[in-house]
């Protein structure tokens, strides 16, 4: 009996299901300790501001964006003047924010301005960038840099995971500065490491999500200028170190010097890519 | 601040000799004289406040609260509050910041503990009446002095509450309240954290620079000291806290390790000088100023 | 040496030396002695109720009657009678020497505090130009103006005239005044400084102070005697440099003899310091802390004092031992006392 199902419309008799790959459970592929993870970047996506760029590394994506040199009214400068900006997305929750957001404060849903979390990656960016950017090149006018974190890595209850998150920022705004064409001394790269203090083992680029045992390490994060003698622009130590020795810095700063390189020559490779 | 060319070539050039020539013709490692007093707000657990000569002044209060450890995230809670910057700047912003991570990462939490359920919060109000340098490293003596000198009243219930349903209760008796200094176990001394600015110019680390110093410096470090020993957080900072610095550069990494060794060459005096004056006060003897 | 020191604070009101005698508070507050020369007064109390004392500053009439507006010293100088503020901010009076910084550019003319309610006001026609001092203002001085003062620049001046609003006019035309150039600023009191015929000193060490009537203190590396040729030609070759690396080329390269004139003019306007050597840049501080040290001591600020205090401070070795309060205290001490011994 070839009774033919004329309410519904089926299939070809020969159909087969879709060959889609199985998910992979993201196995942590096992970086080596010296490795960075992979970054996906890509300038120049943001079409009315002067540069921008944009960047992605696991879980971590951000944007930044750069206006300027515009020309301020009022009282002359002969320098142009330098501010940044960072924001999360309004939901996306913030590394560390349980310390430091203000439970007295009423309206705690109502955002006016930048969160204490936001202030300090804000404070850290434009303390690394103040140096590298020619300010005396644009007098009267200001140079402004947006950044907007759209994801990131929250899982690690210190500040560990904002550590990482001001070296990627950096090296982003460093990216999005060339793409704009404002004239700078040299590129900002930063690296970021962690110290183990049991096994006194140094991890580049840690990635916190990932099992990662957090309770005795010291981080660092630093930017620096390569091409201008490895000098250090902005650095930030945390973590649970009770006793910091000039050894222990020294070995924080010389990876980070390492990673920073790393970033810096992936960085050189992927601008002339853009410029062929 | 603004200064004419002139001005800061002439500071600058000085700063940069060696030993640097600075201004009031301090030693790069010594402070401005300050003036503290502790313990006298009567409504306060602990309080403190402290003064340069210049007029830059600083208030901090300490008040304790019992609440219930399950619904809390931190122990301790700064709130800053700087006259003529908005709560909300970036200036606020930054040195709350930092106190607030100094303090929750470093402060001995168990000496907080009241019962199993539970525990005393500490809420440290700091005012920033007038400063002309950053005022971080002020901040910080202060409230230093206001941890030191915090009292809290005795409790009288049972330590071990998991099992019932009570309310911790305390002693009338302010007498018998204890100092958080007593409240450690005795093999260690109960010291809170303290920040230290120090100001960078060529290979010169200057301690507390003053505000015409800030604006020619060639960066800024913030360290952090506890229990004689140098500890995270460390960072730097740009302490004109504005870009038009021309001075304002890299630095090299030595520097970074030659204030940790500067630190513990001289910060056990500095301590020192902050407890010799938490021994001597009197609540009962001399104004507030 | 110390690296702090924390002190508990003292009662402020302790017998510290103090040049203003304050004279007893009458008991009855209605009493006024009009016979007395100098008495303090505090806003709202009644100076007198004589109608044929005109009001001056610091004083307000209601019912025929005259009150203080504000704390300080009665002054009565033949029928006008006003009362002098003990501390508020410097008023400008003609003649006054200044020291100010620009704080604005505007058409033709700078701002300038100096400290007084409102910016004083140094119009382009009231400065030395390059080229000589009597020609005219061309408009191209008014589009480098920035040229000549900027704003932060420190310069020293006379007040011209006062405004109707109360706001001065500051002028720059001689060679004394002008921009300030190898040395350090501080601020005191303006309440402190005795005026005087000449406010700018010599002091020993090679340091040359100017004491602002409006508080602000100028401590610089003497300057060299006209003699020295040598250093003469080199600073017109700075001039030269420097005034090329601000955008204005006044015959760069070639110093002919008509151009000399011009050029060193132009170095009034220089942002460069001469060479200043450790031991003036020490001296220097030690003023600087003197200065300090006898404002804090509230003592009025002489040429004389100002030395007498630098020759007690001698006695430490470490002039970074001076900021401490004990140290300022007795550096106005024996200033107080070596006053009293030259009578």
């Amino acid at each position: 009996m070839n009774v033919t199902d004329r309410r519904r419309l089926l299939g070809p008799s020969n159909a087969k299901s879709a060959n889609i790959p199985e998910t992979r459970t993201s196995s942590p592929s096992k970086r080596s300790e010296d490795e960075i993870r992979k970054m996906f970047l890509k300038t120049g996506l943001v079409g009315n501001a002067n540069g921008s760029a944009y960047l992605e590394v696991d879980d971590t994506i951000i944007e930044v964006s750069v206006f300027g040199p515009r020309p301020i009214k009022g009282s002359f400068i002969d320098r142009a003047s330098f501010s940044v900006e960072c924001k999360f997305l309004p939901h996306i929750p913030q590394p560390n924010e349980e310390t430091f957001k203000n439970q007295s404060g009423s309206a705690s849903n109502v955002r006016t301005g930048l969160t204490t979390v936001e202030q300090k990656l804000s404070s850290y960016i434009e303390t690394a960038f103040l140096h590298s950017i020619i300010l005396e090149k644009y007098p009267k006018s200001t140079i402004d840099v947006f950044v907007t974190i759209i994801s990131a890595d929250t899982t690690s209850s210190s500040n560990k995971s904002l550590l990482n998150l001001c070296n990627w920022v950096s090296n982003c705004t460093s990216l999005a500065l060339v793409d704009s064409g404002i004239e700078v001394k040299d590129m900002v790269t930063s690296g970021q490491v962690s110290l183990n203090k049991s096994t006194n083992k140094i991890l580049m680029d840690p990635d916190y999500s990932n099992n990662y045992s957090e309770d005795d390490s010291v981080d660092c994060v630093c930017s620096y200028m390569n091409m201008l003698n490895d000098v250090v622009v902005g650095f930030w130590i945390d973590g649970n170190q009770d006793d910091l020795d000039e050894q222990t810095m020294q070995k924080l700063f010389e990876n980070c010097n390492g990673m920073s390189k790393k970033i810096r020559s992936n960085f050189n490779s992927y601008l002339r890519g853009t410029i062929e | 601040m603004i200064l004419s060319p002139a001005e800061r070539s002439y500071l600058y050039d000085s700063l940069i000799q060696k030993p640097p020539i600075r201004p009031d013709s301090r030693s790069g490692h010594q402070f401005r004289p300050l003036e503290a007093k502790t313990a006298f707000l009567p409504s306060s657990n602990g309080s403190a406040r402290i003064r340069l000569m210049d007029g830059s002044e600083c208030i901090v209060s300490v008040k304790a609260k019992v609440v219930l450890k399950s619904q809390e995230s931190s122990l301790i809670e700064c709130d800053i509050d700087v006259s003529g910057n908005r709560d909300d700047s970036n200036f606020v912003s930054i040195l709350k910041f930092n106190l607030t991570n100094l303090l929750c990462q470093n402060f001995p939490m168990d000496v907080l503990q009241l019962t199993s359920k539970y525990s005393y919060k500490l809420f440290i109000d700091c005012l920033v009446i007038s400063h002309t340098s950053y005022p971080l490293t002020l901040l910080s003596l202060a409230t230093y002095l206001a941890l030191k000198t915090t009292r809290l009243p005795l409790l009288v219930s049972d330590v071990d509450d998991s099992e019932v349903e009570e309310q911790p209760t305390f002693s009338d008796d302010w007498d018998k309240s204890k100092y958080l200094k007593e409240m450690v176990s005795s093999n260690s001394k109960f010291q809170p954290p303290i920040f230290i600015t120090l100001g960078v110019v060529g290979d010169n680390l200057l301690f507390d620079p003053s505000t015409e110093e800030e604006q020619v410096l060639e960066n800024g470090l913030i360290l952090s000291w506890y229990n004689n020993k140098v500890i995270t957080p460390i960072s730097n900072i740009n302490l004109a806290s504005n870009s038009n610095n021309s001075n304002f550069k890299g630095m090299d990494p030595i520097l970074i390790s030659k204030s940790l060794a500067l630190l513990k060459k001289y910060c056990g005096e500095i301590v020192d000088a902050l407890d010799g004056i938490i021994e001597h006060d009197d609540a009962t003897e001399g104004g507030i100023f | 040496m110390s690296v702090i020191s924390i002190t508990r604070p003292t009662n402020v009101y302790d017998d510290e030396p103090s040049d203003i005698e304050m004279s007893d508070v009458e008991e009855s507050g209605e009493l006024k002695k009009e016979s007395a020369g100098e008495s303090i007064v505090t806003p709202g109390e009644l100076v007198t109720d004589d109608p044929v004392w005109m009001k001056g500053h610091g004083t307000y009439f209601l019912h025929d009657q005259t009150y203080s507006s504000v704390a300080g010293s009665v002054s009565r100088v033949n029928r006008l009678l006003s009362v002098i503020p003990l501390r508020g901010r410097y008023q400008a009076e003609t003649g006054d020497h200044v020291v100010g910084r620009i704080t604005e550019v505007g058409p033709k003319r700078w701002k300038v505090d100096i400290g007084c309610k409102q910016d004083a006001v140094l119009m382009l026609g009231s400065v030395n130009l390059p080229g000589g001092v009597l020609r005219r203002k061309s408009e191209s001085d008014e589009l480098q103006m920035r040229n000549f003062l900027k704003e932060g620049d420190l310069l020293n001046a006379e007040v011209q005239s006062i405004f109707s609003n109360g706001s001065a006019s500051l002028h720059t035309r001689s060679l004394k005044y002008g921009k300030l150039r190898n040395g350090i600023f501080l601020k005191v009191p303006s309440s402190l400084v005795v005026k005087s015929k000449n406010h700018s000193y010599n002091l020993p060490g090679n340091v040359s102070v100017i004491v602002g009537v409006n508080g602000y203190v100028w401590l610089s590396k003497s300057k060299q005697g006209a003699s020295s040729t040598t250093s003469a030609t080199t600073n017109k070759a700075q001039a030269a440099f420097d005034s090329s690396s601000s955008g204005y080329n006044p015959g760069q390269g070639s110093v002919s003899i008509t151009r000399l004139e011009e050029e060193s003019s132009w170095e009034i306007y220089s942002d460069k310091n001469e060479s200043i050597s450790n031991s003036v840049r020490h001296t220097i501080t030690r003023y600087y802390n003197v200065i300090k040290a006898l404002a804090f001591g509230e003592l009025g600020i002489t040429e004389q004092r100002i030395i007498m205090g630098y020759e007690a401070s001698l006695a430490y070795e470490d002039v970074g031992s001076l900021i401490d309060k004990e140290a300022m205290e007795s550096i106005c001490q024996d200033v107080i006392n070596s006053e009293k011994m030259r009578g």
